[in-house]
C-alpha cells in the first residue's frame, strides 16, 4: 500500500517480509547475472528473509532505506540507500535490475526518485554510489545522473571472490538541486 | 516517502522519525481536545518523547506487528490511522486514529479508514479488524457504525482513564464482511 509512485509503470515499495518470497524467486532467476557484480548474491531463501528482516530494523531507525523496484505490478529489482553517516550527513545509494528489464531506464528513473527523497526529505548534504571497476552498466548510471567521479579506490571492494577497484561517484544537495 | 493517495487532497503516509516534529506540534495544537480519549497524549510532552514513540511504531513495523500512517490533508499532517498489535497467527489487528480538531467533519477518517480496510483485507491478509471506542465518544462510534462495523459487545472497565476505569465498545469487520461491503456498493 505504501510506495513511492514514480509513473504508471514504476514504483518503490519497502522490502517486507510477504515480499520475501518473490524477491528471493527474483534472485534465485537473475543470480548467474547477479553473482558478476553483488558479493551477497549466492544467499538462500533464509538470508533473503534475513535480509529484509534487518532492512525493516535500519529503516525504523533512519539507517537505510531499501526498496523494491516494481514494475508493471511485479518486482523487477531493489534499491536502497544505505551507510547513514550522521555526522557528515551523506549516505550511499546501491541498486540491481533482473537482466531481463535492463535497458528500460528502471534504474535511472528510481534513482532519481531516491535523489529527491535524499536530498528534499532526509535532507543529505551528499550522496554515494561506489561502483567497482568494469561493471560499466552500473557506472553508466551515475554518469547519466551527472554524478561527478572523485577517484577510485584500490582493492576497496570484493566481487566474484577477488578484489576489486571501486570507482566513487559523488553527487551534493547542491548540485543536484542545480540539475532539477 | 512511502504514501497511498487517497485523493487530490489526502493521502496517507508512513510515520517516520523526521515527522516528529509536525507530529508534536500537531497533538500540542490539539491537546484538549485529543486527551479525553487518548490517555498516552500527556507522554508528547516534546519533540523528543514523540520521535521515541515513532521508532517505537516503527519498531513494531519491522516485526510485522503494526502499521504507523500518518493522514495528510493537502499537504500537512492532519491526524493518525495505524494498525496496532497486529496478529498474523490470528491474521488479527486494531485499527486506531485521531484528527486534529479543525479537520473534523470532512470525512477524512472515513476515507482513510477504507484504504486502511482494503490494505488489511488485500495485502496484509488479516481476517478480521477490531476497533475500539468509549461509550461516549460518539464521533468515534458513528465512523464504525457507517463503514459497517459490527458492534459485538462493551468490555467494561478495560481501559484506564486519568481517574476511573473506562468501559470500551467493541467493532470489527471481517473480511468477507468488507468484500461484500465494497461488492454492493458498486
Amino acid at each position: 500500500m505504501f510506495k513511492l509512485t514514480i509513473d504508471d509503470d514504476l514504483e518503490l515499495r519497502l522490502h517486507e517480509e510477504r515480499h520475501g518470497d518473490e524477491l528471493y524467486a527474483l534472485i534465485e532467476r537473475n543470480r548467474a547475472h547477479l553473482l558478476e557484480w553483488m558479493v551477497w548474491a549466492d544467499e538462500g531463501r533464509e538470508d533473503v528473509a534475513n535480509f529484509v528482516k534487518s532492512a525493516l530494523q535500519d529503516f525504523a531507525t533512519g539507517e537505510s532505506y531499501q526498496v523494491g523496484i516494481w514494475y508493471q505490478g511485479k518486482m523487477a529489482g531493489s534499491i536502497g540507500l544505505q551507510a547513514r553517516n550522521r555526522m557528515f550527513n551523506k549516505m550511499e545509494m546501491g541498486y540491481w535490475i533482473s537482466e531481463d528489464l535492463q535497458g528500460n531506464g528502471l534504474v535511472t528513473r528510481s534513482c532519481r526518485a531516491l535523489l529527491d527523497f535524499a536530498f528534499d526529505e532526509i535532507k543529505l548534504n551528499r550522496l554515494e554510489i561506489h561502483v567497482a571497476v568494469g561493471n560499466d552498466r552500473s557506472a553508466a548510471i551515475p554518469e547519466r545522473l551527472g554524478f561527478t567521479q572523485e577517484g577510485v579506490l584500490r582493492g576497496m571492494g570484493w566481487r566474484a571472490g577477488k578484489h576489486v577497484d571501486l570507482i566513487i561517484y559523488g553527487m551534493l544537495a547542491s548540485e543536484w538541486n542545480n540539475s532539477r | 516517502m512511502f504514501r497511498f493517495t487517497i485523493d487530490d487532497d489526502l493521502e496517507l503516509r508512513l510515520l517516520e522519525e523526521r515527522h516528529a516534529e509536525e507530529y508534536f506540534a500537531l497533538i500540542d495544537r490539539n491537546r484538549e481536545h485529543l486527551r479525553t480519549w487518548l490517555v498516552w497524549v500527556y507522554e508528547v510532552d516534546t519533540v523528543d518523547a514523540q520521535r521515541k514513540r515513532i521508532n517505537e511504531s516503527l519498531q513494531r513495523f519491522a516485526d510485522g506487528e503494526g502499521v504507523p500512517a500518518g493522514i495528510w490533508f493537502q499537504g500537512d499532517l492532519a491526524g493518525e490511522i495505524s494498525f496496532t498489535q497486529i496478529n498474523m497467527d490470528h491474521r488479527n489487528a486494531y485499527i486506531e486514529y485521531w484528527l486534529s480538531a479543525d479537520r473534523q467533519g470532512n470525512g477524512l477518517v472515513t476515507r482513510s479508514c477504507r484504504a486502511m480496510l482494503d490494505y488489511a483485507f488485500d495485502e496484509l491478509g488479516l481476517h478480521r479488524v477490531e476497533l475500539d471506542a468509549a461509550p461516549d465518544n460518539l464521533k468515534s462510534r458513528a465512523i464504525a457504525e457507517r463503514l459497517g462495523f459490527r458492534q459485538e459487545g462493551t468490555l467494561r472497565e478495560v481501559g484506564w482513564r486519568y481517574d476511573h476505569y473506562g468501559d470500551l465498545v467493541v467493532y470489527s469487520m471481517l473480511a468477507r464482511e468488507w468484500r461484500e461491503l465494497r461488492r454492493t456498493a458498486k
